[in-house]
């Protein structure tokens, strides 16, 4: 048969506008394999994308992800496990919508009218860092966002709030907002006046594509003669307060599980992903693990934006939700036409026209887990609107080897983790290159030797840019590391030659033609943790600056994606517990990225409301390895034997979880009633403190905090070593009542907040952490041999120093044996020639 | 715990070096790299010497005589050689005088003089004592192939070898002699070289009798340390060779200016033993003036660096790796010059040339370096006893170094060429002098540290500086300041100081039995001896006048040496005598009480052990003796004799190979 065209599902994405505005097609049955193709898909070839919106190259704004429709989505390139998008039907009817998918939506049906809401986004919440701080020599700033692809926009406005030099000549100045390169609107110069307020501007609801990028690019003189650009009176400033306002209307909903994850989430949307879970009331242990693998994957989806799952027996009234049911557990109003065997569906929400019901079931717990495995691994492969599933065959996973962390055992393109696109810089001063990388935070170097990173960049040469005080300053999150010169890197380095010496026409004969700089730089080790970024931030200053000089203008420079960094060096090996690894990185449990080694404790009372939390954090793991919890499970307290040799992370309020305090007999921790006592300091530990050895007594202050909070809104994170297995290590998010559980995630979600939950215990009550370390600390991780020591010594000097006087000590006994060995040796045998 | 601490101090100091090796070394300009290279090639110096130094001293074998056979029928014949050059014959005929008096079979024991300068008067001499005078018409390969030359006229199994003014005791052939007999492998028996005269540091430092000689170190610790390793070498003179032994290397060796270590590398090399025995024998006279001692030790460089050069000890085959370790430390002892010059001016690279010379904060440096220097200051202090004291050798290096660093490189570079300074002859001092030829390079030296201290605290006082600027200024003040401490130290040397007696007088505490002209018989004890006269302890009877000839009678083990003197002067209990010589036997009475005496010079190592601050403080109050007041000439002193000139004999046979280069 004809299989399909190898086209990109940038069809996909950008026929869904018109396809939402389209009649639906029937769903199509399941399919695993291409050859069972809906001869639908034949019929309908895919139709040439519609004209992308006009962009002109010069005015790509600085860092931006190019996107519009025209431009394939990551997710198709993400490498996967998933099927390839090639091969899939395409399950879309014909493109009968107006031709321009960023065209003002024709009316919808009365229906969808009524789903229109209006909402307003700060520009910080739109991702700019700070103010937008304009200046005569870095004009152009702006920030991006997206549209749902299931909503349109019909109406919108700018409310701007800023301020501008008093000095600017308002007949040439001003700043000028475009969306998507179309004009919106013009800040005006007012005479006197240097702040504007609440300037509204209405913008064209034509303008909006599913990613949007909006500009800012200022443009002033101070003076009627010789401006120099980089005047101090040249400046501008937008308040990130500064609001945009949409009206969105929610289009019909598509519901067919080709496009998942579509509806239920959209990478356009970069706010927090909230999607109900809809559970039996009290649910097993198979449900809870298909439960915590799908929202998993919709944490991993989520990623940045992070996701929570309200969780509640029956279906909400309004909008999307994912309900996990056997056969018999089905809540009221989830009808599907019938279960045989491991199923997944999109159903219409009964509640709610526009709100549509993921389906995972099955007619038993292990057909509920293999269609959440299914769903999680093959969404890809399916369509239609019900589909029965074969349960996926698993690769099993290497430690360390999460698809969001990069890889340890080789040095790594920049190009592998960001578009190539975003290491190009715009302008003299443009704001940093940013590159996001993450890994495990268990990270240790022989005498914490950096991690090199070689950086390759381009920069245009002198005659443009002044290269002797042009540079490019490399930072890893936020921590300033070096300052790479524009000038030509070799003539630098032997700058302190005599002239004559220096080998310029060698070096011009022998060069390859590429005229990328080479520069080293070492990461420190202590710098990289969890999650990191390295950041570029060119700062070049145009030659002959000064009055009636004119400077080029749209200077690019950029990172070489071939540029490289290398964490080879890394030894995995990490002092425990240590809840801040937890918090950012999931650590231990994301040392298996599917969570194959990881079992979850729930009590077997436990409500929705801690499962939901189980939920949430499962989500918030899988957002940090990129990979879904296909290998987790989900025990009782009284079954922990069965997963001693598991990393164990136990959740819920502690008068429920009392089966399992035993699991915390080895930590200075116990759960009484409804808190966290800490236990009485073992005999060796006074009999060492009273030596003066043990350090001074650190539960003191902890157990003043803990008395002083009260037990219904107790929350806190405890961190120890499993006690059924050496090396593996128990995480516990307990709380005094449900209620109190729930305030867990927001906690670390809150970047602020999370980087304070540190030790082995964290009280979380009242959202503001705090640590404490208690308990006696184990290691996990292995090293070479030759480097334990190094690593037992590494924060203690007196140690080191003792090592070293026992060493010689004992060497130097050695030696003086020796040495009195050959001495007398030496004159026995003059004695011995004597007898003869 | 010894070994404990030098393992300790090594470790610490490979640490400092590792550091320095691998964090301290990018600089960005080209005088930062050479210097910066120069100053870390000197420190990676200085830790090989520490480090083979501890080696070599680690254990100090402390070899004891071994007695002789009782039956001396069975000891062997001896010849004893005394070669000489130039020396003045009365230096010489109380070397010549005291080897005959050895005690030793009269039938198995010949003294032969081996005069290159082919003197009549020495033949005369030779013939009047009745030893035997060898000569020869040319003076090839200087001593070596004088003693070579001696080997072909000799024959018995054992060679004695005494430097022309090194006078033995009577002693010297039964103590030494017992490890030849016992062992049969051992080719050499050296002993110290003492010296019963002050050397240029003991005469003009202030403090300078109150440390121990510039040789005690060598003698005491090193020579017995090499033992322990089977490396201790031949010294050149006060040492018994074994003819078999050296007949199977060709006889002396010849190739360098320092034969001796040469000779006993070689013998080393074919498996030879060599044993040191730690107990003075014998004593000479010291370098007299500072200029003699820079042309002495320039000689000894030189020797030690054509070794290097030549025959290796490194890759020499044939010898163990303790042997190679001590011998590499003894002949690159001798580079010292550059690595100390180096150590000397690195402060003003910065205070000066505003060069960096070390890329890191100067805390980081204190806290690798600081360490390392305490350690091993504390290490060697403790190794080296009562045998060196700290910092002096820091003194001795620095005397010598500006003058040695041209030696150094010319003869590393041209083993074969370079030419040898003409050192003046010495004699006596009527007046204390500053001696600039000797000391005008470390003179500069002084005057651009003390520019650079200058300016360095200048900077630090008037200058508002940054934290990182103003340590480094302060610490290379510290280091600077502290160089300038050596060196005015070994300036202070340079500031000669009067010699008033022309001979060194010994200091001995001997019953005496005084027998006056009228038959009185006085006892008393003697506090000095020397071969002009002797200061005696006895109470005066009121009769006698100065000039009054007396008997006197010396006990000293079951043996009694009597003489006949003047009475110089006697005031109270405190008589000052002057002896009457009339013939050679008296001289050799003579020369039997002052040098012979088997006990002579066993106060050679009474000295405190060291304190490093005490020794600091003894430093600092060299310096003060700088800028004393010049000596008057004419201060009351007990002169004895007649002033008269003589060269030493490490001067004298400077000369000799000054001829031959």
């Amino acid at each position: 048969m004809k299989k399909g065209p190898s086209f990109p599902s940038i069809v996909l994405i950008a026929s869904l506008v018109a396809n939402a505005l389209g009649p639906s097609i029937p769903p199509a049955t399941a399919q695993t394999s291409p050859d069972q193709a809906p001869p639908a898909a034949e019929k309908t070839p895919p139709s040439v994308p519609p004209a992308a919106p006009q962009t002109s190259p010069d005015n790509n704004p600085p860092t931006a992800e190019k996107a519009p429709p025209a431009v394939p989505m990551p997710d198709v390139e993400a490498p996967s496990n998933r099927a390839p998008a090639a091969e899939l039907p395409p399950a879309l009817p014909p493109a009968e919508a107006p031709a321009k998918p960023d065209a003002p939506p024709s009316p919808a049906s009365p229906a969808a009218r009524a789903q229109s809401r209006q909402v307003t986004f700060t520009l910080r919440q739109l991702g700019a860092q700070g103010p937008l701080a304009l200046r005569g020599a870095s004009e152009l700033s702006g920030v991006k966002f997206g549209v749902r692809a299931d909503e349109v926009v019909t109406a919108a406005s700018l409310k701007l709030s800023g301020a501008m030099s008093p000095s600017l000549i308002p007949q040439f100045s001003n700043v000028t907002v475009t969306l998507n390169e179309q004009y919106v609107g013009t800040i005006p110069v007012s005479n006197g006046k240097a702040r504007f307020d609440n300037l509204e501007m209405s913008i064209d609801p034509i303008y909006f594509a599913l990613d949007n990028r909006l500009n800012f690019r200022f443009s002033g003189r101070y003076t009627d003669k010789c401006n120099d650009p980089l005047s101090g009176l040249l400046w501008s400033t937008i308040a990130d307060t500064s609001a945009l306002t949409l009206t969105l209307v929610r289009l019909p909903p598509q519901r067919d599980l080709s496009h998942l994850p579509l509806p239920f989430f959209d990478t356009h949307d970069r706010q927090p992903l909230v999607l109900p879970f809809v559970l039996a009331p009290s649910p097993n242990n198979a449900a809870l693990q298909a439960s915590g693998i799908v929202a998993s994957w919709f944490g991993q989806l989520a990623s940045f934006r992070g996701a929570s799952f309200p969780t509640s027996a029956a279906v909400p009234k309004a909008g999307n939700a994912v309900v996990l049911a056997t056969t018999d557990t089905l809540p009221p109003g989830v009808k599907p036409t019938q279960i045989a065997g491991p199923t997944i569906a999109v159903l219409p929400n009964e509640n709610d026209a526009s709100g549509s019901i993921l389906l995972v079931a099955g007619r038993n717990g292990d057909e509920l887990v293999n269609a959440a495995k299914a769903l999680v691994v093959g969404n890809r492969t399916l369509g239609g609107e019900t589909a029965v599933v074969t349960p996926p065959t698993l690769m099993t996973r290497k430690p360390y080897d999460a698809p969001a962390w990069i890889p340890t055992d080789r040095p790594i393109r920049l190009g592998q983790l960001v578009e190539a696109t975003d290491l190009q810089a715009f302008g003299y001063a443009p704001g940093p290159l940013r590159v996001p990388f993450r890994t495990a935070p268990d990270l240790y170097t022989w005498r914490d030797r950096g991690f090199p990173a070689e950086i390759r960049y381009r920069g245009p040469p002198g005659p443009i840019v002044d290269l002797a005080v042009s540079r490019l300053d490399v930072a890893v999150n936020n921590l300033y590391l070096a300052s790479l010169p524009l000038a030509d890197d070799s003539a630098r380095t032997l700058s302190w030659l005599p002239a004559a010496l220096q080998p310029k026409d060698v070096r011009q004969l022998l060069s390859s033609g590429n005229t990328s700089t080479v520069r080293k730089v070492d990461l420190p080790v202590y710098d990289v943790f969890g999650q990191n970024e390295l950041q570029f931030a060119f700062d070049t200053r145009p030659l002959g600056r000064g009055a009636c000089v004119g400077i080029p203008g749209d200077l690019r420079m950029g990172i070489d994606p071939d540029s490289t960094i290398d964490l080879s060096r890394a030894n995995r090996i990490a002092n425990l517990p240590n809840l801040a690894f937890f918090v950012n990185s999931g650590f231990p449990f994301s040392r298996m990225a599917d969570l194959s080694e990881t079992a979850v404790i729930l009590s077997a009372q436990a409500d929705l409301r801690e499962v939901q939390v189980y939920l949430e954090l499962l989500g918030r793991v899988s957002s940090l390895t990129g990979l879904p919890a296909l290998g987790v499970v989900v025990v009782r307290p009284d079954e922990v034997r069965r997963v001693s040799d598991r990393d164990l992370l136990m959740v819920g309020t502690i008068d429920k979880l009392q089966a399992g305090a035993d699991l915390l007999r080895d930590s200075p921790f116990r759960l009484e009633g409804q808190t966290v006592r800490i236990g009485l300091s073992s005999p060796i530990d006074n009999i060492r403190r009273s030596f003066g050895l043990g350090g001074e007594d650190r539960a003191s202050p902890a157990r003043a905090t803990l008395q002083a909070i009260p037990t219904s809104t107790f929350l806190a994170m405890i961190g120890t070593e499993s006690p059924l297995s050496r090396g593996r290590s128990l995480v516990a998010v307990v709380a005094g009542s449900g209620d109190a559980l729930q305030g867990a995630l927001p906690v670390m979600r809150d970047s602020e907040q999370a980087a304070k939950i540190q030790g082995d215990l964290a009280i979380l009550t009242d959202g503001r952490p705090i640590s404490y370390k208690i308990g006696d600390s184990y290691i996990v991780g292995t090293l070479p041999l030759w480097l334990y020591p190094s690593w037992m010594l590494q924060d203690s000097p007196v140690g080191l120093l003792l090592v070293l006087l026992a060493g010689t000590g004992l060497l130097g006994i050695v030696l003086f044996r020796a040495l009195r060995r050959r001495a007398s040796a030496r004159k026995r045998e003059i004695e011995a020639e004597t007898g003869a | 715990m010894t070994v404990c601490l030098a393992l300790f101090s090594t470790i610490i100091s490979s640490r400092y070096i590792f550091w320095r090796l691998t964090d301290t070394l990018s600089f960005n300009s080209l005088w930062g790299n050479v210097l910066g290279g120069l100053l870390v090639c000197a420190e990676l110096y200085a830790l090989s010497v520490l480090v083979f130094g501890y080696i070599q001293n680690i254990w100090p074998l402390e070899r004891k005589p071994v007695p002789l056979p009782a039956a001396v029928e069975l000891w062997p014949s001896v010849d004893v050689y005394i070669p000489t050059y130039n020396e003045s014959l009365s230096i010489v005929r109380k070397t010549v005088l005291a080897c005959m008096a050895m005690d030793w079979p009269d039938d198995r024991f010949r003294v032969f003089l081996l005069d290159d300068g082919n003197r009549e008067e020495f033949r005369r001499f030779a013939e009047e004592v009745g030893v035997e005078y060898i000569t020869r018409t040319d003076n090839k390969h200087a001593k070596a192939g004088n003693l070579n030359n001696a080997m072909r006229h000799t024959n018995a199994p054992y060679i004695a070898v005494f430097d022309s003014d090194h006078i033995p005791t009577r002693a010297f052939l039964q103590v030494s002699m017992g490890w030849m007999l016992r062992d049969p492998k051992i080719a050499l028996i050296q002993t110290p070289h003492h010296f019963y005269s002050p050397d240029p540091f003991q005469r003009n430092l202030t403090a300078g009798t109150r440390v121990p000689p510039e040789g005690n170190m060598f003698y005491g610790l090193v020579q017995d340390g090499n033992d322990f390793w089977n490396a201790s070498f031949f010294c050149g003179s006060c040492a018994v060779l074994r003819r078999k032994a050296l007949e199977e290397i060709g006889g002396f060796a010849f190739e360098t200016v320092t034969e001796d270590a040469h000779t006993m590398l070689k013998l080393h090399r074919r498996g030879w033993q060599s044993a040191y025995l730690k107990v003075p024998l014998a004593a000479g006279l010291a370098t007299e003036r500072l200029a003699l001692h820079v042309g002495q030790r320039a000689r000894w460089a030189r020797g030690m660096i054509q070794i290097l050069r030549r025959d290796n000890p490194a890759l020499a085959s044939g010898l163990s790796l303790a042997q190679r370790i001590c011998y590499m430390q003894a002949s690159g002892h001798f580079l010292f010059a550059v690595p100390r010059v180096i150590f000397l001016l690195s402060p003003l690279a910065f205070l000066l040339l505003g060069q960096n010379i070390v890329a890191a904060s100067p805390l980081a440096i204190t806290a690798y370096a600081l360490p390392h220097i305490a350690l091993s200051i504390a290490v060697n202090s403790r190794m080296q006893k009562n045998w060196r004291h700290s910092f002096w050798s820091e003194i001795y290096e620095t005397v010598l170094a500006m003058f040695l660093v041209r030696v150094t490189l010319t003869t590393l570079i041209a083993p074969k060429r370079g030419k040898f300074n003409v050192t003046e002859k010495g004699g006596l001092l009527e007046k204390g002098y500053f001696d600039l030829k000797a000391v005008y390079p470390n003179l500069l030296l002084a005057a651009l540290l003390i520019v650079g201290i200058a300016r360095g605290v200048v900077s630090l006082v008037a200058v508002n500086n940054d934290l990182l600027t103003f340590q480094a200024l302060l610490l290379n003040s510290i280091w600077a300041s502290f160089s300038l401490l050596i060196v005015m130290a070994a300036l202070a040397v340079g500031r000669e100081r009067r010699q008033t007696r022309s001979v060194a007088r010994v200091s001995a505490v001997l019953p005496v039995e005084i027998i006056l002209p009228d038959g009185r018989t006085i006892t008393g004890a003697s506090r000095y001896l020397s071969v002009d006269g002797a200061d005696l302890l006895c109470a005066c009877p009121d009769d006698v006048a100065d000039g009054a000839q007396i008997e006197t009678s010396f006990k000293f083990g079951a043996e009694r040496i009597s003489l006949t003197a003047d009475v110089v002067r006697w005031r109270r209990d405190f008589l000052h005598i002057g002896w009457k010589q009339r013939d050679v036997a008296d001289e050799m009475k003579i020369v039997q009480l002052v040098f012979g005496r088997a006990d002579a010079w066993m106060h050679w190592a009474d000295y405190k052990s060291d304190k490093p601050l005490v020794s600091l403080v003894r430093v600092l109050d060299s310096i003060r003796g700088l800028f004393r007041p010049p000596e008057r000439a004419s201060r009351a002193s007990r002169r004895i004799g007649k002033p008269a000139g003589y060269l030493t004999g490490e001067e004298a046979s400077a000369h000799n190979f000054e001829v031959k280069l």
